[in-house]
């Protein structure tokens, strides 16, 4: 009988991925033995060094653990601390939170589909590679990204780790002629963002889908952002108050990243394709109707079409943020406040690769006891090394460049934020006693 | 125009932005000062068209001694691989400048100052001998920026 010889996948270091990471996969003519996303970006600690510090800091310390979404991190801090203190910021508060989400949305979405995974479908090993033969499509890409960037350092004070966020609101609201200077831009970004979705709906997509646990945040009126309870297709309804019930946190040997799990049911799928599969009601009709003009479905599995899914989130973010310009009113103050108190609060909010929860217990005088924050990465990781698994069975009979690079692709399906997922590692330390040496 | 490129919390590669902060109370009069901390894409709108751009950024090099100052002309040598991207979701100093040549949005004079820098984690504080270097950058630096302006107003004369 001839024994079927066993081959490596490694790459060392992925390109077009944010942080550190490598993969290995080991496989032979019958299956996969084994694969491994290995993730060696250093731990961080945000969790340990937040105790101590007043919850007034909270977002402004989680918005370092990453610079492209670090709206995110303070839009889930400082839910979770109003959850704490048992504020409620009023609607026109709430409107600004979701404009600058928008624009998270739009400069994260569009770095990533344009800089990091569009040239895996036009065969390009770069985005500068691809600018030379698709000029005029990467303009368009910078000027999106331009167009995100303004909206959050408009309402944020600047583009990275915006400082204009606050508990119970931000320090200052915006004048509405502010916000209107840049309605013409929006215009311009919402038209070319369907330009965005057509383009990449034209790309080849392997034909590849699995039967996820889609789970995203869902809410009565409107597609998720900072509010809802979480969901998911196979019947999960908590409230973020719950996760930790529902969900838990591994580490595993071969990465500093832990991986998340639903507790007896394992592995699950967060970001644009789980907030579209479950909320595509929710998207605006325009939305809607760029969906129905390139024929893709409101339920889609192949993670390969995320693509076009967060194309679709660019255009819905440009549409909201055009509705929220066009009936803005400036709030009276720009934050609230309540009594510090003794609390536990929880939050969870769709950042731009899926669901981010903040946990905070918080002492009398306001100061952090405990944090708890889990990351949108680290809650894919297990699934995109199911996904390997299943690509590379399918696949055998693919040159190993071309699986390599398709295992590559795979990865950069879920745009993962290698620093986000690293934030926090438990380290054990084990000292030897020099008494056991006899010493005094 | 002066640009400083870096985070400002990663150490060493804050250097950009220390050189931006020093050279503020004596150039910003003279010259436009920007930081740019992320996504060197951004560089492109930001230098579009400008007469001369100087640029300050930290090296990462496993052969440079630290402190050392390398100086490129940004449109006419290539750019050595350890301009790497001072955010790992974006592009490089040295990817920039070829997706600027692409796009045809590249200044029309552009001198890089890249000072090999030691440590790249968390942290505010330069290590000595990258601050060291930064002293003789910002020297130079306000140099130049004179010497331009006389020669503009010569010029113009």
């Amino acid at each position: 009988m001839t024994q079927s010889k066993t081959k490596t996948i490694k790459v060392d270091y992925l390109a077009r991925v944010e942080g550190e990471g490598a993969l290995f996969v080991k496989y032979d003519d019958q299956g996969v033995q084994d694969v491994k996303l290995k993730i060696f970006e250093p731990p961080r600690f945000f969790e340990a060094f937040l105790r101590g510090r007043d919850y007034k800091e909270a977002p402004d310390i989680t918005s370092r653990i990453c610079g492209i979404c670090p709206v995110a991190y303070q839009m889930s801090a400082v839910h979770a601390m109003e959850n704490a203190l048992n504020i409620t910021p009023p609607a026109k508060i709430r409107e600004l939170r979701r404009l600058i989400y928008c624009g998270e949305w739009i400069e994260s979405h569009i770095l990533h589909i344009y800089m990091l995974h569009a040239p895996d479908f036009l065969g390009y090993e770069s985005a500068v590679l691809m600018a030379k033969d698709h000029p005029k499509a990467v303009e368009r890409g910078l000027r999106l990204k331009k167009a995100g960037n303004a909206l959050v350092a408009l309402l944020g004070g600047r583009e990275i780790h915006p400082i204009n966020i606050r508990v119970g609101g931000g320090y200052r609201a915006p004048e509405a002629r502010e916000l209107l200077s840049l309605k013409e831009e929006l215009k311009w970004g919402r038209d070319a963002a369907r330009e965005t979705v057509l383009w990449a709906a034209g790309f080849d997509f392997p034909n590849f889908e699995r039967d996820y646990e889609f789970v995203s945040l869902a809410h009565e009126h409107e597609y998720p952002f900072n509010e809802g309870r979480l969901i998911s297709n196979r019947g999960l309804n908590i409230s973020p108050m719950e996760y930790d019930s529902h969900f838990q946190e591994t580490h595993v040997e071969h990465t500093n990243a832990l991986h998340s799990s639903i507790i007896g049911r394992g592995a699950y799928l967060a970001g644009p394709l789980a907030r579209y599969n479950l909320n595509f009601d929710k998207l605006s009709p325009l939305t809607q109707d760029v969906a129905k003009e390139i024929r893709f479905p409101s339920y889609c599995r192949n993670p390969f079409q995320s693509i076009i899914v967060r194309s679709l989130e660019v255009f819905y973010a440009f549409d909201e943020a055009l509705r929220i310009l066009e009936n803005y009113e400036k709030p009276d103050q720009s934050y609230v406040e309540a009594p510090i108190k003794e609390a536990t609060g929880y939050a969870i909010t769709e950042a731009p690769r899926g669901l981010l929860y903040h946990r905070y217990s918080i002492d009398s005088n306001g100061k952090i006891t405990d944090a708890k924050i889990v990351p949108p990465t680290s809650q894919n990781q297990q699934t995109i090394e199911d996904d390997l698994k299943e690509l590379v069975s399918q696949s055998l009979q693919l040159p190993e460049t071309e699986l390599t690079r398709r295992c590559e692709q795979a990865i950069r399906n879920y745009d993962p934020c290698i620093s986000c997922s690293t934030h926090f590692l438990k380290l054990h330390l084990s000292y030897a006693s020099p008494l056991a040496k006899g010493e005094t | 125009m002066v640009i400083g490129l870096g985070q400002r919390f990663r150490s060493d590669d804050g250097v950009g932005p220390f050189v931006l902060d020093k050279i503020r109370p004596l150039l910003s009069a003279q010259a436009d000062l920007r930081e740019c901390a992320s996504d060197a894409a951004d560089l492109l709108d930001l230098w579009d068209g400008q007469p001369v751009v100087y640029l300050v950024d930290a090296l990462s090099s496993a052969s440079g001694t630290v402190g050392e100052i390398i100086r490129i002309d940004g449109i006419y040598e290539k750019i050595p691989v350890e301009f790497g991207a001072s955010s790992s979701h974006a592009l490089g100093l040295a990817e920039a400048i070829e997706l600027g040549r692409t796009l045809k949005k590249l200044p029309q004079r552009l001198l890089i100052f890249g000072i090999v820098g030691a440590k790249f984690d968390l942290g505010n504080q330069l290590s000595p001998l990258v601050e060291h270097a930064a002293k003789a950058v910002i020297n130079e630096l306000t140099n130049l920026v004179t010497t331009d302006l006389v020669n503009k107003e010569m010029f113009d004369a």
